[in-house]
């Protein structure tokens, strides 16, 4: 399921591939040092990457879509990977700083290969939920489920003066309730959250009356909605907290490759 | 809020505002934030709801309606609000903490890199600058003096740095502290082509890259490495690889004639020799157990001795021959006085002589008394007188030369005649030369020859006794009478001439008037050379196997090649019997390779001294011959097999001796 | 500061009392009877406050077609030219982009952006002071060549007590004709507002307004219909007398749709209902109409009308076809959405000026039923939600976003820092309508803007907010049914908000999303989105039968 615009990028890297490959076996024919060639290529391509960031910042002024934009870094971030492995010609290098780089290097690859593949799946299953809630309120929300549910169960307690829901709440529920629950399940797309509500979280629902089992729906409800929430939770958090990996990463490689081309020039060249 | 079917109203639901660092602190405790939210130094936003006003001497409530509208209870009569709550810690939102992280990250790396930049000069030391480990001979060489040994610009300053990223080359310097090579270290293959353009210069680091790993072979080259230069352009070995040169392996003839054709299928065939023959083929010559390059072949005593070395010693060489004259040169008296008497004179003063001249060798030995001494002497002397010596011949008498015969070139040479004939120009040099062999024996022949050649072994083991002996006879103008128990070989005369006879195979005496023919030089004559080189009689039979060549193209001076050579070996080309008769089975398969080429007139190349004009005796090997093992999936084929890149690789002494040290 | 006051910023900041005492002595303004505007709002007031003088040479462009305006002009004196036809080349109108910030100038918002939310330098207000509703500069276009013009575009002329832009004003629908000076004249520009004031308390008014349409407007508007646009003067003008002018459902539909929406159930006021008998073509002017057929126990919405849109074509083009067919009956019902404007052209008009001249129409709403109830559920939804109204709407696909927030990001980029919209709103399917504004075809928003601060970009058509004039009375932001304007309590460069310093309660300003006006490179939140996930959409796209008759 490649996005139409992504082709032309495509094409452009294999053929980029191709030239600096092409160019490289030239270079290396002649006696020269295709080392070189592919380094600074990965080099600009790394450069170019990292500017994706900067073109983030700079949404006042027209400086290409943005689609365009991370068309351009999926595809030059594949590209970089084939580009590091013609650079080193082995997966692994040898120096303890190349070996520092090239590990940054891949967890920095494997963090957007991974980004990329969440970003693809999860809007989906969240669209699936049926809601739509913003990841900054979602502590505020959860915030005003919880006080509902503990209104209604004050009220419950009230109105039929027994405190089995009360009870149930204090020891089961408010578990649930408190924060974001089943995080990985949802992640994944299981129905841990619904699985819990029925089993462990209506466990009271066969000591209630009438009246109780009223207020008792009303909270589980509340619980499934919850779980959506907590679904959209799941989902956006991971959406923006593999970023924390890859952008800090995606600067080491940046400054370590500096030094490194440092190096290069001074000492091998 | 979700369950909220207005939640979109925009009273109820205001911008949210992710470009913002910092977020109420009460998120962090999945509740809802406060009304006013944190500044943007990351403050709590306040602790009341509201900030009342003062109204016409009354504080009213100015909650917003975002934060539940005007309360009931209004502020308190201080005019602070009535609706307090403990401030929060405002946290950072999940954009500024990535920002942070990636500071951090920057900020580790950049110290990481600074803190371990020039740390340590060791291999092993922990170092951003360490490029990985060295392969096995560098690690050792480098552990004095570390990265610097090759690396010049290491541990200088940013200056040296700067300099060193605009100085390409050093590296190779560097690698020639060490390494030295026949030719220019940059040139490729450490020759000066001369045939080649402008030649580039190459680098070490062109083909052999370190810092691979202490187990990696630097010196593993591809071929595609050496098709980077070289013009034509060939997939593999098998497949474009040049054909080898005409004749290959051959460029030039053989040093011993030694015709394979007539010999395998003529002379071992042959029933005459049956005994004789071979019983290996080729192995039973070619030394297999020394195979490399050259397969060698076996010394003459086991390989041709058994057929050739009776022809040996019938090969005399004549160094000299009383020629005719026309009337006696000699001084007799002289001749009396240096020889004694004639054999007849000594035969007739029989016993008497004797018993004098053994009194007299007494007396000399250990006799003191003058008085006796003097009476012996007396006597000697009457007996010498009575015996005729110092006697006149008869001058009454007409001379006739015993010789008839002229003089051989060797003669001459000794001589230092231009020939032999002119009875007037050598009479007197021969007789000089005879009465010197008289008086001082063979000193007299080797001061004819100072400055000609190896004297002595020109002239080895010639005895005095027989020099002294014929110059007598023949100064006498007598043939001589060789003793009759004649030696087999070695120096011996006859009655009119000086000759050697052979020992064995590699005489020394042969061989050095051989090489003196071939050399040439001052007063070696045509006609010598000649007599020397002939391959039919005399001496010169040598060359009959052993061939004379030109010692360079036009040049008169010729050599002969004593041993057996084998081809030179070529720079840069690597072939080694060894392996493919370890693989063959030892001689069993020479001719797989090697195929006699019966048509191929090999003898004639051997009647001309140019070495470089040949046909051998076998065909030329092709391409075909080594690919059909050496192919793609078969033997390996790689150009590195065969060809050699360096010129004479080798280690500067300087490197081996200091680093002996520690 | 004071809180500005209704009239606080008139139109004109130089109309006088020796102007408005001129003004009631025209023989025009003098017909009306001032004894009918009620206290609160004289006469003389709206004279002296929404209306202004202005003075055109001859040559000058008073109004350009397709411009979207909110004032009407009275002639004064001097004449003026409609162009008819053929249009106006652009570049004789003027036209040119908006200015737009430079390419340096758009980047220095990167550290000119306020870290504190909604900060405003108030200097700005005091020393701009209250200026007239409208943004409108001095600057003119006029025409070169006026003669040339005359000659080869077809003209009508409009003199000495000609009401124009009427229409435009009251309608909310961009000016239908190029009115430039023929020579020096001075003309009364009253704002929508004033407008609306005389036509609800002067029935001499509302009827010359009518007047005034029929005579000027309605036989261009009309000659803009394709039903129409062949017909020669003579016709046109029998057509044009013939029509007649209806008006659907209420002018602040917006406040009965809100209460719809609480309620969950309300009518809308029937135009035509299906299975009666058609006299005549419906011509929707302005607002928009729903096109629905009976299905199961249900109205299904097929289509719905615009501005320009017509109804019931089908039917009567094919009955006045074949006479000997009884069943005429209407095929589908129309209904009001909000704020209808119908001009109603009755059949026998049809019959003789349009029918035997017209190709056949080629497609029908009918055809559109044919098509499962689901395919056109969003087409329903979107009428529901009076989506339709949108020119520019955010619609978010949630398939493809990733909730990344950079459109928001990016709209706070080019806003100083602060977000003009809202990542949330309703859903359909994958698609979500996120709070930002919609650009309302008809924007219910500019509708009792005391000061005009809301008003359409002259080059874009955009609805944007003056902030300057913006009182924060929050009538626009109550009026929008979507919800897309919000207000904000402004604050200074130390973050603290901003109060009136008599009540001690925050001044609100109106924002909303200007459609990065005179931002470089159109919509930021667009160019922002790395997933294309976020369009900004007119809903006519999504309407399959525009084109249906």
């Amino acid at each position: 399921m490649i996005r139409p615009m992504t082709l032309p990028f495509i094409v452009l890297g294999l053929a980029t591939f191709a030239l600096v490959a092409w160019y490289s076996r030239v270079v290396g024919m002649q006696l020269g040092n295709p080392a070189i060639v592919t380094g600074y290529t990965l080099f600009v391509l790394m450069i170019l990457l990292g500017l994706f960031n900067m073109r983030k910042r700079l949404s006042m002024v027209p400086v290409g879509r943005s689609s365009l934009w991370l068309a351009f870094h999926v595809v030059a971030g594949v590209l970089a990977i084939a580009m590091f492995w013609l650079h080193t010609g082995a997966l692994w290098p040898t120096g303890l700083y190349e070996q520092v780089l090239a590990a940054l290097f891949y967890l920095v690859s494997i963090t957007g290969i991974f980004g990329y593949l969440i970003l693809r799946a999860l809007p989906r299953r969240l669209t699936q939920t049926g809601i739509e809630v913003i990841y900054e309120r979602i502590p505020a929300e959860l915030g005003e489920i919880r006080d509902k549910v503990e209104a209604l169960t004050l009220e419950c307690t009230e109105k039929t003066g027994s405190d089995t829901v009360a009870q149930h709440y204090i020891g089961t529920l408010n578990w649930f309730f408190r924060r974001p629950r089943f995080g990985f399940s949802h992640i994944v797309g299981g129905d841990a959250a619904g699985h819990w509500l029925r089993g462990p979280g209506s466990a009271a629902r066969r000591y209630l009356n009438d009246v109780e089992k009223g207020y008792f729906d009303q909270i589980l409800e509340l619980g499934t909605l919850k779980t959506q929430i907590d679904r959209h939770y799941a989902c956006q958090d991971l959406m923006k907290k593999w970023l924390l990996l890859h952008v800090p990463l995606s600067i080491s490689v940046i400054l370590l490759s500096v030094w490194h081309l440092l190096l290069v020039n001074v000492y091998a060249l | 809020m979700i369950t909220d079917p207005d939640r979109f109203k925009q009273d109820k639901s205001p911008y949210e505002r992710p470009n913002f660092p910092y977020r109420c602190g009460r998120i962090g405790l999945w509740s809802k934030p406060c009304g006013r939210g944190p500044s943007s130094e990351g403050a709590c936003g306040g602790v009341a709801d509201c900030r009342p006003f003062l109204d016409n001497g009354r504080w009213s409530c100015r909650r917003s309606s975002r934060s539940g509208g005007v309360c009931e209870e209004g502020p308190k009569p201080d005019g602070t609000c009535s609706h307090q709550h403990p401030p929060c810690k405002p946290m950072l939102s999940l954009r500024g903490y990535r920002g942070r992280l990636t500071f951090l990250a920057a900020a580790l790396v950049i110290a990481l890199i600074s803190a371990f930049a020039f740390y340590g000069g060791g291999a092993s030391a922990i170092s951003s600058v360490d490029p990985g480990q060295l392969s096995g001979g560098h690690e050792n060489f480098t552990a004095k003096k570390g990265c610097a040994t090759c690396h010049t610009p290491h541990g200088s300053d940013p200056v040296g740095w700067f300099k060193a990223s605009w100085s390409p080359g050093s590296l190779s310097q560097a690698c020639e502290s060490c390494h030295a090579f026949s030719g220019p270290a940059t040139a490729p293959h450490n020759e000066q082509f001369k045939s080649a353009g402008a030649q580039k210069a190459t680098e070490c680091t062109m083909c052999h890259t370190e810092h691979k790993g202490m187990g990696e072979k630097i010196t593993q080259m591809s071929d595609s490495q050496c098709s980077a230069c070289h013009e034509k352009q060939f997939k593999s070995f098998s497949q474009g690889h040049p054909n080898f040169s005409k004749d290959y392996p051959s460029r030039r003839r053989t040093a011993i004639a030694f015709d394979h054709t007539s010999h395998l299928t003529k002379h071992f065939e042959n029933k005459r020799f049956v005994d004789k023959a071979p019983k290996d083929r080729c192995i039973s010559c070619h030394n297999v157990t020394k195979a490399s390059r050259n397969v060698p072949v076996r010394p003459f005593e086991e390989s041709c001795a058994r057929c050739h070395e009776s022809q040996i010693s019938k090969r005399e060489l004549v160094l000299f021959t009383l020629p005719e004259f026309e009337e006696n040169p000699f001084d007799m008296e002289a001749v009396g006085e240096a020889c004694g008497p004639t054999a007849e004179a000594r035969e007739a003063a029989g016993d008497q002589f004797a018993d004098l001249t053994e009194k007299l060798a007494n007396l000399a030995s250990g006799g003191a008394n003058p008085v006796a001494a003097a009476a012996l002497q007396a006597e000697l002397a009457a007996l010498k007188g009575q015996l005729g010596f110092g006697e006149l011949p008869d001058s009454g008498e007409e001379y006739e030369s015993v010789s008839t015969e002229t003089l051989p070139p060797t003669a001459t040479f000794l001589l230092g005649l231009e020939d032999g004939e002119d009875v007037e120009a050598y009479s007197e040099p021969v007789r000089d030369l005879i009465m010197g062999t008289i008086e001082n024996g063979h000193e007299a022949l080797l001061a004819a020859l100072k400055g000609r050649g190896d004297a002595n072994t020109l002239l080895n083991d010639l005895s005095p006794e027989l020099l002294r002996g014929i110059g007598c006879a023949w100064a006498g103008n007598v043939e001589y009478e060789a003793p009759t128990d004649a030696v087999s070989g070695g120096w011996f005369a006859d009655a009119l001439s000086l000759r050697y006879r052979p020992l064995r195979h590699a005489d020394p005496v042969a061989k050095a008037w051989i090489n003196l023919a071939a050399v040439g030089g001052e007063g070696v004559t045509d006609e010598l050379r000649d007599m020397l080189l002939s391959r039919s009689e005399g001496p010169g039979a040598c060359t009959k196997c052993h061939s004379v060549s030109q010692v360079a193209a036009k040049s008169e001076k010729l050599s002969i090649e004593w041993a057996f050579g084998g081809q030179s070996k070529q720079r840069h080309l690597n072939y080694s019997h060894g392996p493919h008769l370890n693989l063959l089975g030892p001689g069993a398969s020479c001719q797989s390779c090697h195929k006699l080429n019966q048509k191929a007139d090999y003898a004639a190349a051997f009647k001309q001294q140019d070495p470089l004009k040949f046909e051998s005796n076998f065909n030329s090997i092709e391409n075909e011959t080594c690919t059909t093992c050496h192919a793609k999936g078969q033997v390996r084929q790689e150009c590195t097999l065969c060809h050699e890149y360096h010129n004479g690789n080798k280690f500067k002494r300087r490197m081996t001796t200091t680093n002996a040290k520690h | 500061m004071a809180r500005p006051q209704r009239w606080s910023t008139p139109f004109g900041e130089e109309m006088t009392d020796g102007d408005v005492e001129s003004l009631l002595k025209r023989p025009d303004i003098a017909a009306i009877e001032a004894d009918n505007f009620p206290k609160h709002t004289p006469l003389s007031g709206v004279l002296r406050n929404d209306t202004r003088i202005v003075r055109y040479r001859s040559g000058d462009i008073v109004v350009r077609e397709g411009d979207y305006g909110n004032s009407a002009f009275l002639v004064m004196n001097g004449s003026l030219r409609v162009v008819l036809a053929p249009e106006l080349p652009q570049n004789l109108l003027g036209r040119q982009v908006a200015r737009e910030k430079g390419f340096f100038e758009a980047l220095a918002q990167l550290w000119t952006n306020s870290r504190v939310p909604e900060v405003r330098d108030i200097s700005r207000y005091e020393s701009q002071g209250l200026r007239g509703g409208v943004d409108s500069a001095n600057a003119r276009v006029f025409l070169q060549d006026v003669p040339a013009v005359l000659d080869e575009h077809r003209t009508a002329k409009l003199e000495d007590g000609a009401l124009f832009g009427e229409l435009a004003a009251l309608g909310r629908v961009p000016r239908t004709a190029t009115i430039f000076a023929e020579e020096d004249a001075t003309l009364l520009e009253i704002r929508w507002q004033g407008l609306r004031e005389l036509r609800k308390y002067d029935e001499g008014w509302r009827r010359m307004i009518d007047q005034r349409y029929r005579e000027n407007a309605l036989k261009a508007h009309l000659q803009e219909s394709v039903m129409f646009s062949r017909l020669d003067e003579e016709s046109l003008q029998a057509v044009a007398d013939k029509v007649l002018f209806e008006t659907y459902g209420s002018f602040d539909w917006n406040v009965a749709f809100q209460r719809q929406r609480q309620s969950g159930s309300g009518k809308e006021p029937i135009i035509a209902r299906q299975g009666e008998y058609p006299d005549g073509v419906l011509m929707i002017r302005a607002g928009f109409a729903r096109v629905s057929v009976k299905h199961g126990n249900g109205e299904r919405t097929l289509t719905y009308l615009g501005a320009g849109n017509s109804f019931g074509l089908g039917e009567l083009y094919s009955a006045w076809k074949n006479p000997d067919i009884q069943e005429m009956a209407l095929h589908t019902s129309l209904s009001a959405l909000g704020y209808v404007d119908i001009l109603r052209v009755p059949a026998p008009v049809l019959e003789e000026h349009v029918f035997p001249f017209m190709e056949p129409p080629t497609s029908t709403t009918m055809d559109i039923a044919g098509t499962p109830v689901a395919d056109d559920a969003l087409m329903e939804w979107a009428v529901e939600e009076r989506f339709v109204n949108a020119t520019r709407a955010m619609v978010i696909d949630l398939e493809r976003c990733v909730r990344c927030d950079d459109c928001v990001r990016a709209c706070a980029s080019t806003h100083g820092g602060n977000p003009r919209f809202r990542r949330h709103g309703r859903t359909f399917d994958n698609m979500m309508v996120a709070n930002a504004c919609m650009h309302c075809a008809d924007p219910v928003c500019m509708i009792g803007c005391p000061t005009g601060a809301i008003h359409r970009s002259v080059e874009h058509g955009t609805v944007i907010i003056n902030d300057i004039t913006c009182i924060g009375c929050a009538t626009c932001a109550n009026s929008c049914p979507y919800s897309n304007i919000a207000m904000v309590a402004i604050r200074n460069q130390d973050g603290e908000t901003i109060t009136d310093p008599d009540s001690g309660k925050p001044i609100f300003k109106a924002t909303k999303c200007d459609f990065c006006e005179g931002q470089p490179g159109g919509p930021a939140c667009v160019r922002a989105c790395p997933h294309d996930a976020l369009k900004r959409v007119h809903f006519q796209e999504l309407n399959p039968s525009e084109t249906a008759q």
